[in-house]
């Protein structure tokens, strides 16, 4: 015996939809690392399908994938600083009082700041020696330097605008900031 | 309240205390010329002030190298680049990808029902419910966290709305989904399989019958809880319903046979597999179940970018760290420490699980894989112990880690998306550590448990 429709008393609930995707929740940036991502999963598909169907992978897929993915890695970041995602020890901020907690965030917002800061740098002075070719394919390896470089400096500029946000506003809640 | 508010008063004081004492120790260690000693001091330091954990594992290195001066600061950056530059790695974003795709493509909640029809007539039924769901879940996704956050949140509302208490519910919810990364695909094994050059297929074989073990175990502790509570029985077993919601999530119960069957066959590479979720996710959100729109699609993809890069990160910043340490010799030194021990592997094995166990409730799974392998790996294989059970291993040791404080992760998620206070979700777990640890002995001490599978497979 089957039964076409769902029986009222064992109900499956729905999950809420929160299907609210709005383009303007997003930074211009974030389109760009979006356009990695997917440039990533295609050629990862691509390795994927040539190997099964044409029996031998494609040669500068492996290696461009592994570039792509230290690029969707380095620019991502910076949308997990502007959300405030990255992953850290809030546990002992639970117990303090607030003009300690204020005081604390703004710190740790400066050593970010100083962190992406000398990053973006020594990336720089990094790419600017590098002078050898891509194994695979003859592009300066340097090109993906300079893009983890601009990822460096992406999340410098959220760090800057969300210490800013904060330090304004007094808060220790992490902004909405689109 | 007002014990709340002296724990507040007691915590004010002592954190700061901490803090301030940290820093102290920093500068004396510079003072005294104790680098190495320094890069530790400055990484505690730096995780107490509530500094994201990627910075704090590249910052504590780059000072260490400013200071030293002994290598350009150039090989900091090239360090981390390099430490995700890497093939294997490429299944992370897929597999987190792929969890995501069911989480919004009608999945997780069809797999819920048919755990519900399937074993909700148990004592304490949804209980056995939310372990099931999390056994099937975690044959797709490979994190805990993701566990929690999207199949968690059916699970929680469902108890609550059977009358469960919040503690039973959170605990429950939270101890489940440590399965997910035991049971393949599992991106902390990708991750160990990276640093300890193992192939990550084998970890994958090794994990599926410990994470089976756990449910088990899991489901053992219900019973014992249900009966002494008195728990109701939350449906009636009925074999047209099992059978309705079994039709119903067929297309979906082959996502993990797709995934588990393909890596453990040999037919799918780690990365492959993951591929071939993503794209039969993609298949049964978007044209089976039409459930997936472009905008959610998008929506998905930014939320896997974030996920992606916030690990890749912790990834590349360990990694510079682990360079620092193997190049220091630290290695050897755990060696020396733990030469003792060298042709005991069980007394080896004790001490290794305790410090795992310490280090998984201070530090982030993905940094302590990365930091840990170079440390205590050449120590682990001289003794004679399996590279691939001692990956089960310390990946279960991490995972129990999740469910404790500071760093409890599965925890705060949890406690948002169900707004129960943390404290209650700490007390609620608290019981369900029990059939962990347990099963995290068994494990530990009885090899065949992870090592039976890959061997029959690929040996």
């Amino acid at each position: 015996m089957t039964i076409e429709k769902w029986p009222a008393e064992a109900s499956g609930f729905q999950i809420e939809e929160d299907d609210t995707f709005e383009w303007r929740d997003y930074g211009i940036e974030d389109y760009a690392t979006l356009a990695v991502f997917w440039l990533l999963a295609l050629d990862v598909f691509l390795q994927f399908f040539s190997r099964y169907v044409l029996g031998d992978s494609i040669a500068w897929t492996e290696e461009m994938a592994r570039y792509l993915l230290v690029i969707v890695g380095f620019m991502g970041g910076s949308m997990a600083v502007r959300t405030g995602t990255h992953i850290s020890v809030e546990f002992f901020y639970r117990y303090m009082p607030g003009w300690m907690a204020r005081s604390l965030v703004t710190l740790v917002d400066l050593v970010s700041i100083a962190f992406f800061a000398i990053g973006a740098w020594v990336t720089w002075k990094l790419a600017d020696r590098t002078t050898a070719l891509m194994v695979s394919v003859d592009i300066p390896k340097s090109y993906l330097y300079y893009l983890v470089m601009v990822g460096f400096f992406l999340m410098l500029g959220r760090a800057i605008q969300i210490a800013f946000l904060r330090w304004r506003d007094r808060t220790v809640e992490h902004p909405q900031v689109p | 309240m007002s014990h709340i508010l002296a724990v507040s008063r007691r915590g004010a004081l002592i954190s700061p205390l901490i803090a301030l004492l940290a820093v102290l120790g920093c500068l004396v260690l510079v003072y005294n010329g104790q680098y190495l000693l320094f890069l530790f001091a400055a990484l505690f330091t730096l995780l107490l002030l509530g500094v994201p954990i990627a910075i704090s594992l590249a910052g504590s290195c780059l000072l260490y190298v400013y200071l030293t001066g002994r290598v350009p600061d150039v090989v900091v950056v090239h360090r981390m680049i390099n430490g995700i530059d890497s093939f294997p790695l490429l299944a992370i974003p897929f597999f987190i990808l792929a969890g995501n795709l069911m989480n919004n493509g009608g999945i997780t909640s069809r797999i819920f029902d048919f755990a519900k029809a399937l074993m909700g007539w148990m004592r304490g039924g949804l209980g056995h419910v939310n372990v099931g769901a999390s056994i099937v879940f975690s044959g797709m996704s490979g994190a805990a966290v993701a566990d929690a956050g999207g199949l968690g949140t059916i699970e929680i509302k469902a108890m609550r709305d059977a009358g469960y208490d919040d503690q039973f519910s959170v605990g429950i919810t939270a101890a489940s989904s440590t399965i997910g990364p035991i049971i393949p695909p599992s991106l902390p094994m990708v991750i160990y399989g990276v640093m300890a050059s193992v192939s990550v297929g084998q970890l994958f074989a090794a994990g599926l019958i410990p994470g089976l073990l756990m449910g088990v175990s899991l489901m053992v502790m219900i019973t014992i809880m249900a009966r002494r509570r008195g728990y109701p029985r939350d449906a009636e077993f009925s074999i047209p319903v099992l059978w309705f919601s079994f039709r119903r999530a067929f297309l979906s119960l082959m996502t993990p046979l797709i995934i588990v069957g393909g890596i453990i066959s040999g037919v799918f590479t780690p990365t492959e597999a993951a591929i071939a979720a993503v794209v039969y996710a993609l298949f049964l959100g978007g044209v089976v179940y039409r459930i997936l729109t472009w905008r959610r699609l998008l929506k998905v993809s930014m939320e896997t970018i974030e996920t992606t890069a916030v690990i890749l990160l912790i990834v590349a910043g360990a990694s510079i760290f682990a360079w620092i340490m193997t190049s220091n010799q630290v290695t050897q030194h755990v060696m020396g420490l733990l030469g003792p021990f060298a042709d005991n592997p069980i007394a080896l094995l004790i001490i290794i699980n305790l410090v795992l166990i310490v280090v998984g409730c201070f530090m982030e799974t993905i940094a302590a894989i990365t930091i840990l392998v170079p440390v205590l790996l050449p120590a682990v294989v001289a003794a004679g112990i399996d590279p691939v059970h001692f990956g089960v291993i310390m990946v279960l040791n991490l995972m129990i880690g999740l469910l404790t404080p500071p760093v409890g992760m599965v925890l705060y998620v949890l406690s948002r998306v169900s707004n129960i206070s943390f404290e209650d979700c700490m007390r609620g777990t608290l019981p369900f550590l029990i059939p962990l640890v347990i099963s995290l002995l068994l494990v530990t001490f009885i090899p065949a448990i992870s090592l039976w599978l890959p061997t029959l497979v690929y040996r």
